[in-house]
């Protein structure tokens, strides 16, 4: 099958930053990325004021698995570790889908809604169910309060995307006066 | 209907008129008789338990204009993509849906 895009690189960039400012933001307490990132991206997560550590999963068929997670608290990195690292990877059995909600920071019941109905319709519009990282259960009153900091976070890890992705573009900060790019700190 | 459609090859129409389609909405693209809504695709990654790979969460929906609709868990393109076991739970829908666009 053709690759659908939906994995490529400026994807995953931008839901890494996503991520990053969600979890800064203790909207999230703990996050985790399944895939590498680059030393730049690295940087700026630490910039934001959190702690990564590097884990290792096991699949099914013997590969092992490097994943990443990051949080303001060590002791819920801690946490996940205990749980997780060195662990097989065993996909979306009850027990694990609330282990992940507990150290993600999903509503409980949408867990329990998604553990046993999957992705059953919800109140959410598309749009909203799109920024979120967990499947809204159907009335689910925990998830719409937590819908302004996913937005705002979603707009905000956008602009620094762009910012990152083209430092001199339109909208990069420029003080002519003193001839230097905010942005990336260069003379002009 | 009869068709010579295979689940696999309705996956890659599915992919394709995601990609190519005319769009509809905020999140439709249509072929012919058919639109594939990713509204549904989340922001959340999962890992693959066969083989470790990132793969997205949430589902795409197929509407025909007729009103028949069927939901494709992303996981499913993954698993096809990889030769990994596929739940052909919704095979024969998704087939009649797509053969008849």
């Amino acid at each position: 099958m053709r690759d659908a895009g939906w994995l490529d690189a400026s994807r995953l960039e931008r839901d890494a930053l996503y991520l990053g400012l969600l979890t800064a933001r203790e909207v999230k307490p703990l996050s985790r990325l399944e895939y590498s990132i680059s030393n730049n991206l690295y940087r700026i997560l630490v910039e934001m004021g959190l702690k990564l550590a590097r884990l290792t999963r096991r699949a099914q068929n013997g590969a092992t698995v490097p994943h990443l997670v990051m949080s303001l608290d060590r002791r819920r990195i801690a946490d996940y570790l205990a749980e997780f690292d060195g662990a097989v990877i065993v996909g979306n059995s009850p027990a694990v889908i609330r282990a992940e909600a507990r150290h993600f920071g999903y509503p409980a019941c949408c867990a329990e809604s998604f553990s046993r109905r999957g992705y059953a319709p919800n109140d959410l519009e598309p749009a909203d169910q799109r920024i979120l990282f967990h499947h809204a259960c159907a009335g689910c009153t925990e998830t719409p309060p937590l819908l302004p900091a996913y937005r705002a976070a979603c707009e905000e890890s956008e602009r620094l995307f762009r910012r990152q992705a083209h430092p001199k573009a339109p909208g990069a900060c420029v003080n002519r006066a003193k001839g230097t790019n905010h942005d990336t700190g260069r003379s002009l | 209907m009869m068709t010579d459609l295979t689940f696999t090859s309705a996956l890659e129409e599915i992919q394709w008129i995601q990609q190519t389609g005319s769009r509809v909405g905020l999140c439709g693209m249509r072929s012919g008789r058919i639109v594939v809504d990713y509204g549904s695709v989340m922001m959340g990654l999962d890992g693959c338990p066969i083989c470790g790979c990132a793969i997205n969460m949430g589902f795409l929906r197929v509407t025909h204009d007729d009103g028949r609709c069927v939901d494709v868990d992303m996981v499913t393109f993954h698993n096809v993509q990889a030769g990994h076991p596929v739940s052909d739970a919704m095979a024969d829908k998704l087939i009649d849906i797509v053969a008849d666009r």
